[in-house]
């Protein structure tokens, strides 16, 4: 049987106030594929995204990527196997320009200058960004930056791409731009989102979290087209599916 | 936010990304010189005025091959000015005696001192910036480290300025949102700015927590790397032995005073 590029088992987690963020959380991604987290707001989702890389460790069940179990030894494997791109570009991007950023993750990783010259052009060539390589971060666009935080994943060659909210603050333009992006990648992704349009552009797979536990997960159509599921759980069936026609 | 754009601390970093004949010398060799700059200025005597005279030429010349406007680097000169004003205001009071005269104008030894601590401030601030403005700061922090510098004090370092930035913008949007709606901000109660404070400190833990994540997520382990680090070539070392022979050199004969003896109406003092 071939491993999953990533599973979580019975993970479960509580912040230090007691608020029990989440409740014996399992499920796997299989390589290649691309799985929806949605949800309401407070459901869980970034906390489950910040177990995915060891951000927050897993006291109770487990985190695997590929045949790594997540521990605070083996903390620093992950993080060069999952590439996190965070809700927010801004805390994602901190070095003076963006080549630097991007050659942050694998001059960090202990590449070879000249390899990470290459990965981190790759990276940016490949999110289409490599005209911005001398600019400072904070002075390009939304989307510029959403674009450049993933290039700097991407540069780290992961396994697994985690995304937190990629469309958030996007125009309709920069939104079209990054659903194409997503969907021209082959690593395996589990995107967390509210854009469940793109859900049914980019993803296979739809995982439902409510109060912190997976309450349904299946094949996109099958979930998102299930009006009483979507609505008992803070969520829509997402206008795309409702009218076949074209726009 | 006034204060903002008058520190406006962003174009130092745009600046250190510059690529020009100051940009290339190597960190390294610029930070030792300027090290060597502050320690010869701040070895002066106290009334000594002058003889300080020629060091303006360090961050003079840093500054033009580095193309570093002027003007921007006096307003930061100015900004942290009030500090060495603090220390230097008192000595005219405390030190009346007659130091030196123009004509018939006698200078106390105390405003000979005030100037003396005015200009070192000026030359030694000015030279620091130019050194940060003409190597950026994650470039200078990985030099002084190759220095000797301990480790943990260039991390403080790099992340004092990072973090800088992250608290300054957190505190511009707070001063925009309290703008919104306060009828005027300045009159508002020191509950409400100390409400402000404690949340901006709370809001500024909390982003620089996540930027601290994304640091670990890309394989950060406490160790700065910087790409491309300069080879350290021939020009790097004459720069910093020539001006170090330059500071010795005014260091040990008043120049401004040598230079004036030798102009026809010079010699007065």
């Amino acid at each position: 049987m071939n491993t999953p590029a990533l599973a979580v088992r019975d993970l479960s987690f509580a912040y230090p106030d007691g608020t029990e963020a989440l409740r014996r959380v399992s499920f796997q991604i299989p390589r290649g594929a691309a799985v929806a987290l949605v949800g309401a707001n407070g459901a869980g989702k970034s906390t489950l995204l910040l177990h995915l890389n060891g951000y927050l460790m897993p006291r109770h069940g487990e985190v695997s990527i590929a045949n790594t179990t997540l521990t605070p030894a083996t903390a620093s494997i992950v993080r060069r196997a999952v590439g996190m791109v965070f809700q927010d570009p801004d805390d994602q991007l901190f070095m003076p320009t963006v080549f630097e950023d991007v050659a942050f993750g694998p001059l960090h990783a202990g590449l070879p200058p000249a390899d990470v010259e290459r990965a981190a052009t790759d990276a940016l060539q490949r999110v289409g960004m490599l005209h911005l390589r001398a600019r400072p971060p904070h002075k390009l666009s939304a989307g510029e930056k959403r674009a450049v935080a993933i290039a700097t994943a991407l540069a780290m060659a992961p396994d697994v791409l985690v995304l937190d909210e990629p469309t958030s603050n996007l125009d309709p333009r920069g939104r079209r731009r990054l659903i194409d992006l997503l969907r021209s990648f082959d690593h395996s992704r589990i995107i967390a989102t509210h854009d469940l349009e793109l859900v049914v552009e980019v993803c296979t797979h739809v995982l439902v979290l409510d109060g912190g536990q997976i309450v349904a997960e299946g094949p996109v159509a099958v979930i998102l087209n299930d009006e009483p599921l979507m609505l008992a759980h803070g969520l829509e069936r997402p206008h795309i599916l409702r009218h076949h026609h074209p726009h | 936010m006034a204060l903002g754009t008058w520190v406006d601390f962003g174009r130092l970093d745009d600046l250190g990304q510059l690529d020009t004949a100051a940009h290339r010398i190597d960190a390294r060799a610029k930070a030792f010189t300027t090290l060597a700059f502050i320690v010869t200025v701040m070895s002066f005597a106290r009334h000594e005025v002058s003889a300080l005279t020629p060091y303006v030429l360090y961050p003079i010349t840093l500054m033009s091959l580095g193309r570093i406007p002027a003007g921007y680097l006096f307003r930061k000169v100015l900004v942290a000015a009030p500090f060495a004003l603090a220390i230097a205001i008192f000595n005219p009071c405390f030190d009346r005696q007659p130091a030196a005269a123009i004509g018939t104008f006698t200078i106390s030894g105390g405003w000979l001192s005030f100037a003396s601590i005015m200009v070192r401030f000026a030359l030694t601030v000015s030279a620091a910036l130019v050194l940060v403005a003409c190597t950026g700061m994650h470039r200078l922090c990985a030099g002084l480290e190759w220095l000797g510098l301990p480790r943990v004090f260039a991390m403080q370092l790099l992340f004092v300025h990072r973090y800088l930035f992250v608290i300054a913008a957190e505190g511009a949007r707070m001063m925009r949102s309290l703008q919104l709606r306060a009828a005027s901000p300045y009159r508002l109660s020191l509950h409400v700015y100390g409400a402000l404070v404690g949340s901006l400190l709370l809001r500024s833990m909390d982003r620089a927590g996540r930027i601290y994540g994304a640091m670990l997520a890309r394989g950060f382990d406490g160790n700065i790397r910087v790409l491309n680090r300069q080879a350290w070539r021939w020009s790097d070392a004459a720069f910093a032995a020539g001006w170090c022979l330059f500071f010795v050199v005014a260091r040990m004969w008043n120049l401004a005073d040598a230079v004036g003896r030798l102009l026809p109406t010079g010699g007065a003092s």
